[in-house]
């Protein structure tokens, strides 16, 4: 992965940050130092840190932690959109509808190939931890459509 | 009431069925996810975290003390049987303690990682119960500017032991800063770097933040390497223990490494890597056979082991008395104080006595637990190393949603775990350490507060960091330490063509 391009995503993260900084109204006089100080030193800092990373990046790109393996998107996109639908369908689906699924879904992501012991471990995992913090705990977690008798 | 008085009282409240049970819980559980491969004690207690939340506040830092030490327990199981360090402080042990597993000694190598760990736990317990207050009582004559100061020795310090660049290092701090401070400003009510959304006007959520960059990055960085082969552990086998020569070389590289570990952490700068290089450097030199390192000396898990230990007991003392994290771990600890809206710092001692001595009667408890449980259940732990990656990293996944959820009932929180997740992830690949950022994020809007108060003392005068001698001496110091690795490096890089000449 490239470290130019993260170290220009630090440097545009602090030029936010100081642009920002810019547009707190600084309070009024009676206050020795107000809500922008900090907010302004701490972007002009990143800002210092993030061109001498940027220079660094390009003058020299390191390869970094683990060189001698590429980083495989697919499975990591398609984790992404599990993450993304699981979030989604958590409170409309159920707590432990949608967590059985996503189990399975992540398992599969990950190159499990074993469809039924996923969805039995799954589905343990999710009615075990949902009847503990939900009946036990007292954490209200989403019931969903089906609910549990219990 | 006397120091010993106080700790009675501790031990009556840790004494009790509910918090014997849940201190037992702790370190299960604290064991349980350590050994994970990936999960260091900070992703533990992260992960954890959300559990303890039903709990009274002295019950639940019951628990805390007990995952804390399971989860450092369970990672260097990790390290030595499936040579994958769950944190930096860790390294040394992969680098004896794996090639003694592959000999057939992990029994040896694991009994003195934890015989040791126990030694340097309860030594340094010992000195924390009576350090703590005295220090307390020292924190309370600090006056703003110098607070100020310390905390950035203490960035300073984390960042430059951290990762191999400064800069790559800095830059995160200084993103967690930023993190931090998102949200209604506390003192004017004015809305900072939330860009008009209303979710982030109490600010990016802590615990979703450390979850993601946690457990989520960790779930991402799995998936990442997927195809790779999986590395199996190493058998366990024959005895779990030492032999009559294994204590003779373990005992001193124990009291040396807490000697180590338990000064260094214990400073406002410190973090628990140094101590643990040191440990085993020193180690490595003091040896008869010192070519024995890299191929399984007992003495390069013994020491390292005890100074780690030791150091994470030793964070606790900026933690508790100036509620300064100095490591991934003990931000993490702050954060669980902070959701019961306890504030660590020089009132700490007078505030929540009950509180803060239970906790200290709970490491004695805890290092007696993990000692009495790990050992005898080792077999156990290392079924779990068995687990498949798929389901391992399905179900980290699933705790880690769910801890989000359970703290906050929110949708949105889940999102920002999992943005911080890729974000992490992303840091991770390209060498930047994650630490400072948690550091920053959860250090950074107490920097502020000693920042503005230091600064209306000063009626607006900058200058006031630099005017007081005692602040003035912090600051230089940090900045020695900030420039004195560049300038180290430099000098190195100059010198290496000439010594090829």
């Amino acid at each position: 992965m490239s470290t130019r391009l993260v170290s220009a995503g630090f440097l545009a993260v602090a030029l936010v940050v100081v642009a920002q900084a810019f547009m707190i109204p600084d309070g009024g006089g009676y206050q020795a130092v107000g809500p922008r100080a900090f907010p302004l030193l701490v972007g002009i800092g990143m800002a210092v840190v993030a061109v001498i990373g940027v220079v660094q990046a390009f003058r020299d790109p390191v390869t970094s932690e683990g060189e001698d393996e590429g980083v495989h998107w697919r499975p990591v996109l398609l984790l992404i959109g599990t993450l993304a639908l699981y979030a989604v369908l958590l409170v409309p689906v159920g707590y432990w509808q949608a967590t059985t699924l996503f189990f399975v879904a992540v398992a599969r992501v990950l190159g499990s190939r074993k469809l039924v012991r996923d969805l039995v471990v799954g589905l343990l995992l999710a009615l075990a931890t949902y009847l503990l913090f939900d009946r036990v705990l007292g954490i209200t977690l989403p019931p969903g459509l089906i609910r549990l008798a219990i | 009431m006397s120091v010993l008085g106080h700790l009675l009282d501790g031990f009556a409240h840790a004494l009790t069925l509910q918090n014997l049970l849940l201190g037992l819980l702790g370190v299960t559980v604290g064991t349980l996810v350590g050994v994970l491969p990936g999960l260091g004690p900070a992703t533990t207690i992260a992960l954890l975290l959300p559990l303890t939340m039903v709990f009274d506040p002295v019950g639940a830092f019951v628990m805390f003390a007990g995952i804390y030490y399971g989860g450092m327990y369970g990672g260097s199981t990790t390290a030595i049987l499936l040579n994958i360090p769950g944190e930096t402080a860790s390294i040394p042990t992969t680098i004896e303690g794996y090639p003694m597993a592959r000999k057939g000694r992990a029994g040896a190598a694991l009994a003195t990682a934890a015989i040791g760990s126990f030694v340097a736990g309860t030594i340094s317990t010992v000195v924390i119960t009576f350090l703590a207050p005295g220090m307390s009582a020292i924190a309370k004559s600090i006056q703003p500017a110098e607070y100020f100061s310390i905390m950035v020795l203490a960035f300073v310090t984390v960042t430059s032991l951290m990762g191999d660049s400064i800069v790559r290092g800095m830059s995160s701090l200084f993103l967690g800063l930023a993190i931090g401070m998102v949200g209604i400003d506390q003192m004017t009510g004015q809305p900072r770097l939330a860009f008009g959304v209303p979710e982030l006007y109490e600010g990016l959520p802590v615990v979703a933040l450390a979850v993601g960059l946690f457990a989520v990055a960790e779930a991402v960085a799995t998936a990442a390497r997927r195809n790779r082969q999986e590395q199996a552990p190493v058998k366990v086998t024959g005895r779990i223990g030492m032999t009559r020569d294994d204590w003779r070389r373990s005992w001193r590289p124990w009291l040396r490494g807490t000697a180590f570990g338990l000064p260094i952490g214990s400073l406002p700068a410190g973090g628990a890597e140094l101590p643990t290089f040191l440990s085993y450097n020193v180690e490595k030199r003091l040896a008869k056979n010192p070519e024995e390192f890299g191929h399984g000396a007992i003495e390069g898990v013994a020491g390292p082991e005890a100074a780690n230990n030791a150091a994470f007991s030793g964070v606790l003392v900026p933690l508790l008395t100036l509620g300064i994290p100095t490591s991934a771990t003990a931000s993490m600890l702050l954060i669980a104080f902070q959701i019961y809206n306890v504030q660590p710092g020089p009132q700490l001692f007078d505030q929540q006595p009950v509180l803060v001595w239970t906790l200290i009667a709970s490491l004695y408890i805890g290092n007696v637990m993990l000692l009495v449980l790990n050992l005898p259940l080792i077999r156990l732990w290392v079924k779990l190393l068995s687990v498949p990656a798929a389901l391992l990293t399905a179900a980290i996944l699933t705790f880690a949603t769910l801890g989000v959820y359970a703290t906050s009932q929110s949708v949105f929180e889940i999102l920002v775990a999992y943005g911080f997740g890729l974000v992490g992830f992303v840091l991770r690949r390209t060498g930047y350490p994650v630490a400072p950022l948690i550091l920053g994020a959860v250090l950074g809007p107490l920097m502020e507060v000693q920042f503005r108060r230091a600064l209306a003392f000063s009626e607006g005068d900058p200058a006031v960091f630099f005017t007081r001698p005692v602040s003035l001496a912090i600051l230089v110091i940090a900045a020695a330490c900030l420039i004195g690795p560049v300038v180290l490096r430099h000098r190195g890089k100059i010198r290496m063509p000439a010594a090829m000449d």
